[in-house]
Protein backbone atom coordinates (compact mmCIF):
# COMPACT_ATOMS: atom_id res chain seq x y z
CA UNK A 1 0.00 0.00 0.00
CA UNK A 2 1.46 3.33 -1.04
CA UNK A 3 1.76 6.06 1.56
CA UNK A 4 0.51 9.34 0.18
CA UNK A 5 0.49 12.76 1.84
CA UNK A 6 -1.54 15.67 0.53
CA UNK A 7 -0.37 19.16 1.52
CA UNK A 8 -2.81 21.92 0.56
CA UNK A 9 -4.31 24.73 2.61
CA UNK A 10 -7.72 24.17 1.01
CA UNK A 11 -9.64 21.68 3.14
CA UNK A 12 -12.09 20.89 0.35
CA UNK A 13 -9.26 19.88 -1.92
CA UNK A 14 -7.38 17.70 0.56
CA UNK A 15 -10.57 15.92 1.63
CA UNK A 16 -11.61 15.37 -1.97
CA UNK A 17 -8.24 13.88 -2.93
CA UNK A 18 -8.29 11.75 0.23
CA UNK A 19 -11.75 10.42 -0.61
CA UNK A 20 -10.74 9.69 -4.16
CA UNK A 21 -7.52 7.86 -3.25
CA UNK A 22 -9.21 5.84 -0.53
CA UNK A 23 -11.94 4.92 -2.96
CA UNK A 24 -9.26 3.41 -5.16
CA UNK A 25 -8.29 1.38 -2.12
CA UNK A 26 -4.60 0.95 -2.58
CA UNK A 27 -3.42 4.03 -0.73
CA UNK A 28 -2.98 5.20 2.82
CA UNK A 29 -3.55 8.93 2.86
CA UNK A 30 -2.53 11.64 5.31
CA UNK A 31 -3.63 15.21 4.70
CA UNK A 32 -2.10 18.44 5.95
CA UNK A 33 -3.74 21.81 5.61
CA UNK A 34 -0.75 23.55 7.07
CA UNK A 35 2.67 23.07 5.43
CA UNK A 36 4.54 23.79 8.65
CA UNK A 37 2.86 20.92 10.49
CA UNK A 38 3.39 18.75 7.41
CA UNK A 39 7.15 19.30 7.56
CA UNK A 40 7.29 18.30 11.21
CA UNK A 41 4.80 15.45 10.98
CA UNK A 42 5.51 13.82 7.64
CA UNK A 43 6.54 10.16 7.90
CA UNK A 44 10.00 9.32 6.56
CA UNK A 45 8.65 6.46 4.49
CA UNK A 46 6.02 8.52 2.69
CA UNK A 47 6.07 7.45 -0.96
CA UNK A 48 4.44 10.43 -2.60
CA UNK A 49 3.64 13.98 -1.52
CA UNK A 50 1.03 15.92 -3.44
CA UNK A 51 2.11 19.47 -2.73
CA UNK A 52 0.26 22.68 -3.54
CA UNK A 53 2.41 25.60 -4.67
CA UNK A 54 0.44 28.51 -3.31
CA UNK A 55 -0.18 28.32 0.42
CA UNK A 56 -0.47 31.21 2.85
CA UNK A 57 1.76 29.91 5.62
CA UNK A 58 4.60 28.70 3.47
CA UNK A 59 5.22 28.59 -0.24
CA UNK A 60 5.12 25.09 -1.79
CA UNK A 61 8.55 25.67 -3.35
CA UNK A 62 10.05 26.29 0.10
CA UNK A 63 8.35 23.14 1.43
CA UNK A 64 9.81 21.22 -1.51
CA UNK A 65 13.27 22.61 -0.80
CA UNK A 66 13.11 21.38 2.81
CA UNK A 67 11.61 18.03 1.86
CA UNK A 68 14.49 17.32 -0.51
CA UNK A 69 16.88 17.18 2.42
CA UNK A 70 14.56 15.68 5.07
CA UNK A 71 12.77 13.15 2.84
CA UNK A 72 15.14 12.30 -0.02
CA UNK A 73 13.22 9.14 -0.97
CA UNK A 74 9.83 10.78 -1.19
CA UNK A 75 8.48 11.67 -4.61
CA UNK A 76 6.92 15.09 -4.89
CA UNK A 77 4.15 15.98 -7.28
CA UNK A 78 3.36 19.68 -7.38
CA UNK A 79 -0.20 20.91 -7.71
CA UNK A 80 -0.88 24.37 -9.04
CA UNK A 81 -3.84 26.57 -9.71
CA UNK A 82 -1.47 29.09 -11.27
CA UNK A 83 -2.22 29.73 -14.86
CA UNK A 84 1.37 29.54 -16.02
CA UNK A 85 4.01 26.90 -15.66
CA UNK A 86 6.88 29.02 -14.41
CA UNK A 87 6.45 27.95 -10.78
CA UNK A 88 6.20 24.34 -11.92
CA UNK A 89 9.39 24.65 -13.94
CA UNK A 90 11.07 26.15 -10.92
CA UNK A 91 9.85 23.21 -8.80
CA UNK A 92 11.14 20.82 -11.40
CA UNK A 93 14.58 22.42 -11.14
CA UNK A 94 14.42 21.92 -7.39
CA UNK A 95 13.68 18.23 -7.78
CA UNK A 96 9.91 17.82 -8.03
CA UNK A 97 9.07 14.70 -10.02
CA UNK A 98 5.88 15.87 -11.68
CA UNK A 99 3.07 18.36 -11.60
CA UNK A 100 -0.72 18.49 -11.89
CA UNK A 101 -2.60 21.57 -13.01
CA UNK A 102 -5.71 22.63 -11.12
CA UNK A 103 -8.49 22.08 -11.90
CA UNK A 104 -7.62 18.45 -12.61
CA UNK A 105 -8.56 17.35 -16.11
CA UNK A 106 -10.01 14.32 -14.36
CA UNK A 107 -9.54 12.83 -10.91
CA UNK A 108 -7.78 9.82 -12.36
CA UNK A 109 -4.88 12.05 -13.37
CA UNK A 110 -3.78 11.87 -9.71
CA UNK A 111 -3.53 8.09 -9.68
CA UNK A 112 -2.03 8.10 -13.19
CA UNK A 113 0.72 10.40 -12.05
CA UNK A 114 1.37 8.41 -8.88
CA UNK A 115 1.53 5.14 -10.80
CA UNK A 116 3.96 6.54 -13.36
CA UNK A 117 6.53 7.66 -10.83
CA UNK A 118 9.97 6.13 -11.25
CA UNK A 119 10.89 5.43 -7.63
CA UNK B 1 40.90 145.04 -94.45
CA UNK B 2 43.25 142.16 -94.12
CA UNK B 3 42.71 142.24 -90.39
CA UNK B 4 38.93 142.26 -90.80
CA UNK B 5 39.23 139.38 -93.23
CA UNK B 6 41.44 137.47 -90.79
CA UNK B 7 38.97 138.03 -87.92
CA UNK B 8 36.14 136.88 -90.17
CA UNK B 9 38.06 133.70 -91.02
CA UNK B 10 38.69 133.16 -87.31
CA UNK B 11 35.01 133.65 -86.57
CA UNK B 12 34.03 131.15 -89.28
CA UNK B 13 36.60 128.66 -87.99
CA UNK B 14 35.31 129.17 -84.42
CA UNK B 15 31.68 128.68 -85.50
CA UNK B 16 32.66 125.58 -87.48
CA UNK B 17 34.48 124.22 -84.45
CA UNK B 18 31.50 124.99 -82.20
CA UNK B 19 29.18 123.26 -84.61
CA UNK B 20 31.41 120.18 -84.72
CA UNK B 21 31.69 119.82 -80.93
CA UNK B 22 27.88 120.05 -80.46
CA UNK B 23 27.53 117.21 -82.95
CA UNK B 24 30.17 115.28 -81.11
CA UNK B 25 28.34 115.83 -77.79
CA UNK B 26 25.05 114.77 -79.32
CA UNK B 27 26.80 111.90 -80.95
CA UNK B 28 28.43 111.02 -77.65
CA UNK B 29 25.16 111.25 -75.80
CA UNK B 30 23.45 109.05 -78.34
CA UNK B 31 26.29 106.57 -78.02
CA UNK B 32 25.86 106.54 -74.26
CA UNK B 33 22.10 105.99 -74.49
CA UNK B 34 22.64 103.17 -76.90
CA UNK B 35 25.28 101.60 -74.63
CA UNK B 36 22.90 101.99 -71.70
CA UNK B 37 20.09 100.35 -73.67
CA UNK B 38 22.38 97.53 -74.70
CA UNK B 39 23.44 97.17 -71.11
CA UNK B 40 19.82 97.01 -69.97
CA UNK B 41 18.85 94.49 -72.61
CA UNK B 42 21.79 92.32 -71.79
CA UNK B 43 20.57 92.04 -68.17
CA UNK B 44 19.20 88.54 -67.69
CA UNK B 45 16.80 89.77 -65.04
CA UNK B 46 13.71 91.88 -65.76
CA UNK B 47 14.35 95.58 -65.38
CA UNK B 48 12.10 98.59 -65.71
CA UNK B 49 11.83 102.25 -64.79
CA UNK B 50 8.62 104.03 -63.86
CA UNK B 51 7.97 107.71 -63.58
CA UNK B 52 6.18 109.56 -60.81
CA UNK B 53 2.80 108.72 -62.37
CA UNK B 54 3.57 105.01 -62.36
CA UNK B 55 4.06 104.87 -66.11
CA UNK B 56 6.73 102.64 -67.60
CA UNK B 57 9.37 104.81 -69.15
CA UNK B 58 12.00 102.17 -69.70
CA UNK B 59 12.29 98.39 -69.62
CA UNK B 60 14.57 95.72 -70.95
CA UNK B 61 13.99 92.78 -73.26
CA UNK B 62 13.86 90.28 -70.43
CA UNK B 63 11.00 92.24 -68.87
CA UNK B 64 9.17 92.39 -72.18
CA UNK B 65 9.68 88.66 -72.56
CA UNK B 66 8.28 88.10 -69.13
CA UNK B 67 5.14 90.18 -69.60
CA UNK B 68 4.73 89.06 -73.21
CA UNK B 69 4.41 92.62 -74.48
CA UNK B 70 6.18 94.78 -77.00
CA UNK B 71 7.97 97.94 -75.97
CA UNK B 72 5.37 99.99 -77.78
CA UNK B 73 2.52 98.38 -75.80
CA UNK B 74 4.03 98.88 -72.45
CA UNK B 75 5.91 102.18 -72.43
CA UNK B 76 3.97 105.21 -71.18
CA UNK B 77 1.25 102.99 -69.69
CA UNK B 78 0.48 102.08 -66.11
CA UNK B 79 -0.29 98.60 -64.75
CA UNK B 80 -3.93 99.58 -64.44
CA UNK B 81 -4.00 100.05 -68.16
CA UNK B 82 -2.46 96.60 -68.81
CA UNK B 83 -5.40 94.23 -68.59
CA UNK B 84 -3.37 91.07 -68.59
CA UNK B 85 -0.68 92.19 -66.18
CA UNK B 86 -1.22 91.87 -62.48
CA UNK B 87 1.47 93.73 -60.68
CA UNK B 88 -0.32 96.27 -58.56
CA UNK B 89 2.16 96.94 -55.88
CA UNK B 90 1.09 100.51 -55.32
CA UNK B 91 1.45 100.34 -51.56
CA UNK B 92 5.09 99.42 -51.88
CA UNK B 93 5.62 102.07 -54.55
CA UNK B 94 4.20 104.70 -52.23
CA UNK B 95 6.85 103.86 -49.68
CA UNK B 96 9.48 105.09 -52.13
CA UNK B 97 8.21 108.64 -51.64
CA UNK B 98 9.95 108.60 -48.29
CA UNK B 99 12.44 105.76 -48.63
CA UNK B 100 15.43 105.29 -50.92
CA UNK B 101 14.62 101.67 -51.67
CA UNK B 102 12.23 98.85 -50.95
CA UNK B 103 12.63 95.10 -51.36
CA UNK B 104 9.81 92.62 -51.19
CA UNK B 105 8.69 89.25 -52.44
CA UNK B 106 5.50 88.86 -54.38
CA UNK B 107 3.77 86.35 -56.60
CA UNK B 108 3.87 87.57 -60.16
CA UNK B 109 1.03 86.32 -62.28
CA UNK B 110 0.27 86.81 -65.92
CA UNK B 111 -3.02 85.60 -67.30
CA UNK B 112 -2.87 81.98 -68.48
CA UNK B 113 0.66 81.48 -67.26
CA UNK B 114 2.09 79.70 -64.29
CA UNK B 115 2.60 82.21 -61.53
CA UNK B 116 6.09 82.76 -60.20
CA UNK B 117 7.54 84.34 -57.14
CA UNK B 118 9.78 87.35 -57.68
CA UNK B 119 11.81 89.48 -55.40
CA UNK B 120 11.41 93.15 -56.34
CA UNK B 121 14.31 95.53 -55.72
CA UNK B 122 13.10 99.11 -56.19
CA UNK B 123 15.20 102.24 -55.83
CA UNK B 124 13.81 105.77 -55.92
CA UNK B 125 15.10 108.28 -58.50
CA UNK B 126 15.42 111.80 -57.13
CA UNK B 127 16.57 114.90 -58.97
CA UNK B 128 17.50 117.76 -56.69
CA UNK B 129 15.69 115.94 -53.90
CA UNK B 130 12.49 115.66 -55.89
CA UNK B 131 11.01 112.18 -56.42
CA UNK B 132 10.86 111.37 -60.12
CA UNK B 133 10.08 107.65 -60.17
CA UNK B 134 11.94 104.45 -59.54
CA UNK B 135 14.13 101.77 -61.03
CA UNK B 136 13.19 98.14 -60.45
CA UNK B 137 14.99 94.84 -60.87
CA UNK B 138 13.07 91.58 -60.48
CA UNK B 139 14.74 88.34 -59.38
CA UNK B 140 12.96 85.01 -59.91
CA UNK B 141 12.98 83.19 -56.56
CA UNK B 142 10.34 80.55 -57.40
CA UNK B 143 12.74 77.60 -57.12
CA UNK B 144 14.28 78.99 -53.98
CA UNK B 145 10.81 79.42 -52.47
CA UNK B 146 9.87 75.91 -53.47
CA UNK B 147 13.02 74.55 -51.86
CA UNK B 148 12.44 76.61 -48.79
CA UNK B 149 8.85 75.45 -48.63
CA UNK B 150 10.02 71.89 -49.16
CA UNK B 151 12.57 72.34 -46.43
CA UNK B 152 9.98 73.82 -44.10
CA UNK B 153 7.60 71.03 -45.00
CA UNK B 154 10.30 68.43 -44.33
CA UNK B 155 11.15 70.07 -41.03
CA UNK B 156 7.44 70.19 -40.22
CA UNK B 157 6.99 66.55 -41.16
CA UNK B 158 10.04 65.46 -39.19
CA UNK B 159 8.82 67.30 -36.14
CA UNK B 160 5.35 65.79 -36.61
CA UNK B 161 6.95 62.36 -36.95
CA UNK B 162 8.95 62.73 -33.77
CA UNK B 163 5.84 64.02 -32.02
CA UNK B 164 4.05 60.91 -33.28
CA UNK B 165 6.85 58.67 -32.00
CA UNK B 166 6.73 60.33 -28.58
CA UNK B 167 2.95 59.88 -28.60
CA UNK B 168 3.33 56.23 -29.57
CA UNK B 169 5.84 55.67 -26.79
CA UNK B 170 3.44 57.25 -24.35
CA UNK B 171 0.62 55.06 -25.64
CA UNK B 172 2.79 51.96 -25.46
CA UNK B 173 3.76 52.84 -21.92
CA UNK B 174 0.13 53.32 -21.01
CA UNK B 175 -0.83 50.09 -22.78
CA UNK B 176 1.92 48.26 -20.89
CA UNK B 177 0.68 49.62 -17.60
CA UNK B 178 -2.87 48.63 -18.52
CA UNK B 179 -1.71 45.23 -19.73
CA UNK B 180 0.27 44.63 -16.57
CA UNK B 181 -2.74 45.58 -14.48
CA UNK B 182 -5.05 43.35 -16.51
CA UNK B 183 -2.46 40.56 -16.36
CA UNK B 184 -2.18 40.77 -12.61
CA UNK B 185 -5.92 40.85 -12.29
CA UNK B 186 -6.30 37.87 -14.65
CA UNK B 187 -3.60 35.92 -12.79
CA UNK B 188 -5.33 36.60 -9.49
CA UNK B 189 -8.78 35.74 -10.80
CA UNK B 190 -7.52 32.59 -12.55
CA UNK B 191 -5.86 31.35 -9.40
CA UNK B 192 -8.83 32.15 -7.20
CA UNK B 193 -11.37 30.55 -9.53
CA UNK B 194 -9.22 27.51 -10.19
CA UNK B 195 -9.15 26.53 -6.54
CA UNK B 196 -12.94 26.12 -5.98
CA UNK B 197 -13.24 24.87 -9.55
CA UNK B 198 -10.88 22.03 -8.64
CA UNK B 199 -13.09 20.69 -5.91
CA UNK B 200 -16.36 21.39 -7.70
CA UNK B 201 -15.11 19.55 -10.76
CA UNK B 202 -13.50 16.75 -8.76
CA UNK B 203 -16.52 16.21 -6.57
CA UNK B 204 -18.90 16.23 -9.52
CA UNK B 205 -16.75 13.51 -11.03
CA UNK B 206 -16.89 11.49 -7.85
CA UNK B 207 -20.65 11.97 -7.41
CA UNK B 208 -21.02 10.69 -10.93
CA UNK B 209 -18.94 7.64 -10.04
CA UNK B 210 -21.16 7.08 -6.99
CA UNK B 211 -24.28 7.46 -9.10
CA UNK B 212 -23.00 4.97 -11.59
CA UNK B 213 -22.34 2.57 -8.74
CA UNK B 214 -25.99 2.74 -7.67
CA UNK B 215 -27.96 -0.39 -8.49
CA UNK B 216 -30.14 -0.18 -11.61
CA UNK B 217 -33.16 -0.67 -9.35
CA UNK B 218 -32.97 2.92 -8.18
CA UNK B 219 -35.59 4.38 -10.46
CA UNK B 220 -34.27 7.91 -10.56
CA UNK B 221 -30.67 6.88 -11.40
CA UNK B 222 -30.95 7.46 -15.15
CA UNK B 223 -32.70 10.76 -14.65
CA UNK B 224 -30.05 12.02 -12.22
CA UNK B 225 -27.24 10.91 -14.51
CA UNK B 226 -28.92 12.72 -17.40
CA UNK B 227 -29.29 15.92 -15.37
CA UNK B 228 -25.72 15.58 -14.34
CA UNK B 229 -24.44 15.91 -17.89
CA UNK B 230 -25.44 19.57 -17.97
CA UNK B 231 -23.83 20.28 -14.61
CA UNK B 232 -20.62 18.71 -15.82
CA UNK B 233 -20.60 20.47 -19.19
CA UNK B 234 -21.27 23.79 -17.45
CA UNK B 235 -18.28 23.30 -15.19
CA UNK B 236 -16.16 22.26 -18.18
CA UNK B 237 -17.15 25.48 -19.88
CA UNK B 238 -16.05 27.55 -16.92
CA UNK B 239 -12.75 25.65 -16.86
CA UNK B 240 -12.20 26.46 -20.53
CA UNK B 241 -12.83 30.14 -20.01
CA UNK B 242 -10.45 30.29 -17.06
CA UNK B 243 -7.89 28.31 -19.04
CA UNK B 244 -8.13 30.81 -21.88
CA UNK B 245 -7.15 33.57 -19.48
CA UNK B 246 -3.80 31.89 -18.98
CA UNK B 247 -1.79 33.76 -21.50
CA UNK B 248 -3.33 37.06 -20.44
CA UNK B 249 -2.10 36.48 -16.94
CA UNK B 250 1.45 36.25 -18.22
CA UNK B 251 1.83 39.71 -16.78
CA UNK B 252 5.53 40.01 -16.36
CA UNK B 253 7.49 40.69 -19.49
CA UNK B 254 10.68 38.79 -18.90
CA UNK B 255 13.76 39.99 -20.69
CA UNK B 256 14.98 37.93 -23.60
CA UNK B 257 18.06 35.95 -22.70
CA UNK B 258 20.53 34.06 -24.85
CA UNK B 259 19.32 30.50 -24.36
CA UNK B 260 20.23 27.07 -25.69
CA UNK B 261 17.02 25.98 -27.42
CA UNK B 262 18.13 22.33 -27.32
CA UNK B 263 18.38 22.47 -23.55
CA UNK B 264 14.87 24.01 -23.26
CA UNK B 265 13.57 21.07 -25.28
CA UNK B 266 15.24 18.58 -22.94
CA UNK B 267 13.76 20.37 -19.90
CA UNK B 268 10.30 20.21 -21.45
CA UNK B 269 10.75 16.53 -22.33
CA UNK B 270 11.73 15.80 -18.72
CA UNK B 271 8.62 17.66 -17.57
CA UNK B 272 6.45 15.61 -19.89
CA UNK B 273 8.31 12.35 -19.25
CA UNK B 274 5.97 10.85 -16.68
CA UNK B 275 3.25 11.01 -19.24
CA UNK B 276 5.26 10.35 -22.37
CA UNK B 277 6.91 7.19 -21.12
CA UNK B 278 3.52 5.48 -21.06
CA UNK B 279 2.61 6.68 -24.51
CA UNK B 280 5.60 6.49 -26.82
CA UNK B 281 9.30 6.84 -27.38
CA UNK B 282 10.51 10.31 -28.21
CA UNK B 283 13.56 10.94 -30.37
CA UNK B 284 15.44 14.20 -30.37
CA UNK B 285 17.91 14.65 -33.19
CA UNK B 286 17.64 10.92 -33.84
CA UNK B 287 18.59 9.89 -30.31
CA UNK B 288 16.03 8.41 -27.96
CA UNK B 289 15.19 10.79 -25.15
CA UNK B 290 15.78 9.49 -21.61
CA UNK B 291 16.02 11.24 -18.27
CA UNK B 292 19.79 11.03 -18.70
CA UNK B 293 19.79 12.96 -21.96
CA UNK B 294 22.45 15.64 -21.78
CA UNK B 295 21.01 19.18 -21.95
CA UNK B 296 24.04 20.68 -23.62
CA UNK B 297 24.67 17.88 -26.09
CA UNK B 298 23.86 20.34 -28.88
CA UNK B 299 23.92 24.10 -28.88
CA UNK B 300 21.42 26.25 -30.72
CA UNK B 301 21.35 29.71 -29.20
CA UNK B 302 18.51 32.22 -29.51
CA UNK B 303 17.33 35.23 -27.50
CA UNK B 304 14.13 34.04 -25.85
CA UNK B 305 12.21 33.96 -22.59
CA UNK B 306 13.46 30.57 -21.44
CA UNK B 307 10.57 29.45 -19.26
CA UNK B 308 7.87 30.58 -21.61
CA UNK B 309 9.52 28.77 -24.50
CA UNK B 310 9.66 25.63 -22.35
CA UNK B 311 5.94 26.04 -21.72
CA UNK B 312 5.31 26.24 -25.44
CA UNK B 313 7.27 23.00 -26.05
CA UNK B 314 5.34 21.26 -23.25
CA UNK B 315 2.06 22.25 -24.88
CA UNK B 316 3.19 21.02 -28.28
CA UNK B 317 4.58 17.76 -26.85
CA UNK B 318 1.43 17.11 -24.80
CA UNK B 319 -0.67 17.85 -27.84
CA UNK B 320 1.27 15.24 -29.82
CA UNK B 321 0.98 12.74 -26.94
CA UNK B 322 -2.81 13.24 -26.86
CA UNK B 323 -2.98 12.37 -30.53
CA UNK B 324 -0.55 9.45 -30.29
CA UNK B 325 -2.53 7.96 -27.42
CA UNK B 326 -5.36 7.33 -29.86
CA UNK B 327 -3.25 4.67 -31.58
CA UNK B 328 -3.69 1.32 -29.86
CA UNK B 329 -0.10 0.05 -29.80
CA UNK B 330 2.80 1.60 -27.94
CA UNK B 331 5.28 0.39 -30.53
CA UNK B 332 3.40 2.06 -33.39
CA UNK B 333 3.66 5.50 -31.80
CA UNK B 334 6.59 7.80 -32.32
CA UNK B 335 7.44 11.46 -31.81
CA UNK B 336 10.51 12.93 -33.48
CA UNK B 337 11.95 16.27 -32.56
CA UNK B 338 14.61 17.73 -34.82
CA UNK B 339 16.57 20.86 -34.14
CA UNK B 340 18.70 22.30 -36.91
CA UNK B 341 20.22 25.60 -37.83
CA UNK B 342 20.96 27.41 -41.04
CA UNK B 343 22.73 30.77 -41.21
CA UNK B 344 20.39 32.86 -39.14
CA UNK B 345 17.49 30.63 -38.14
CA UNK B 346 16.96 27.74 -35.79
CA UNK B 347 14.34 25.27 -36.96
CA UNK B 348 12.54 22.96 -34.53
CA UNK B 349 10.32 20.24 -35.96
CA UNK B 350 7.95 18.13 -33.88
CA UNK B 351 6.76 15.26 -36.01
CA UNK B 352 4.42 12.52 -34.85
CA UNK B 353 2.89 9.56 -36.67
CA UNK B 354 -0.59 9.86 -35.23
CA UNK B 355 -2.36 10.24 -38.55
CA UNK B 356 -2.12 13.98 -39.07
CA UNK B 357 -4.29 16.96 -38.27
CA UNK B 358 -7.88 16.81 -39.45
CA UNK B 359 -8.69 19.03 -42.42
CA UNK B 360 -11.57 20.57 -40.48
CA UNK B 361 -9.35 22.22 -37.93
CA UNK B 362 -5.95 22.62 -39.62
CA UNK B 363 -6.76 26.16 -40.78
CA UNK B 364 -7.77 27.40 -37.33
CA UNK B 365 -5.44 25.20 -35.32
CA UNK B 366 -3.89 28.09 -33.45
CA UNK B 367 -7.18 29.81 -32.71
CA UNK B 368 -8.47 29.43 -29.14
CA UNK B 369 -11.18 26.83 -28.48
CA UNK B 370 -10.24 24.65 -31.44
CA UNK B 371 -9.71 21.07 -30.39
CA UNK B 372 -9.57 17.63 -31.92
CA UNK B 373 -10.01 15.86 -28.63
CA UNK B 374 -13.35 14.04 -28.49
CA UNK B 375 -13.33 13.98 -24.70
CA UNK B 376 -13.29 17.76 -24.82
CA UNK B 377 -9.83 19.21 -24.70
CA UNK B 378 -9.57 22.78 -23.55
CA UNK B 379 -8.70 23.83 -27.06
CA UNK B 380 -6.57 26.67 -25.83
CA UNK B 381 -3.19 24.97 -25.61
CA UNK B 382 -1.89 25.56 -29.11
CA UNK B 383 -3.21 29.12 -29.18
CA UNK B 384 -1.15 29.77 -26.05
CA UNK B 385 1.92 28.12 -27.60
CA UNK B 386 1.54 30.38 -30.61
CA UNK B 387 1.17 33.49 -28.48
CA UNK B 388 4.30 32.58 -26.54
CA UNK B 389 6.25 31.99 -29.75
CA UNK B 390 4.92 35.21 -31.30
CA UNK B 391 6.37 37.07 -28.35
CA UNK B 392 9.79 35.61 -29.18
CA UNK B 393 9.40 36.69 -32.83
CA UNK B 394 9.29 33.02 -33.69
CA UNK B 395 6.93 31.52 -36.24
CA UNK B 396 4.99 28.29 -35.94
CA UNK B 397 3.27 26.38 -38.68
CA UNK B 398 1.50 23.08 -38.73
CA UNK B 399 1.10 20.69 -41.64
CA UNK B 400 0.72 16.99 -42.33
CA UNK B 401 3.51 14.80 -43.60
CA UNK B 402 3.69 10.99 -44.03
CA UNK B 403 0.69 10.12 -41.93
CA UNK B 404 1.56 12.49 -39.12
CA UNK B 405 1.45 16.10 -38.00
CA UNK B 406 4.43 18.42 -38.13
CA UNK B 407 4.77 21.51 -35.99
CA UNK B 408 7.60 23.59 -37.35
CA UNK B 409 9.01 26.51 -35.41
CA UNK B 410 11.53 28.99 -36.70
CA UNK B 411 13.45 31.22 -34.31
CA UNK B 412 16.15 33.73 -35.14
CA UNK B 413 19.46 32.48 -33.78
CA UNK B 414 21.79 34.65 -31.72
Amino acid sequence: MKKIAVIDDEVQITSMIEKFLKRDGDYSVTVYNNPVSALSGLDKDTDVVLLDIMMPQMNGLDVLHKLRSTHPNTNVIMMTAYSTLDKVLEAHRQGAEDYIMKPFSSMSIITDKIKSLKK
Amino acid sequence: MIIILFLLILLILYLLYKLNSKDRIIQGLQNNISTFNQFCDSLSVPFFVKDIDGKYIKCNKTFLGLVKKSKKDILHTTNEEQETLYMLHNDMDMELLTKDSVTYKEIFAIKSQKSKVYEFYKSAIRVDGKYMGYVCIMIDVTEHEKNENKLQWTVHQESEKSKEIVKQHEEEKLANVKFTAIGQLAAGITHEINTPLTYIKGNIEMIKMDLEDLPQSVTTKEQILEDFKDVQSGVERISTIVESMREMSQHKKVELKRTNIYSTLITSLIMAYNRSKQICKIYINDEEFTLDSEKSRYEFFADVEEQRVEQAWIIIINNALDELKKKPNYDDRKLNIDVSQNKSDIKIRFKDNAGGISKDIIEDLFEPFVSAKPEGGMGVGLSIAKKILDAQSATIEAYNENNGAVFEITIKSS
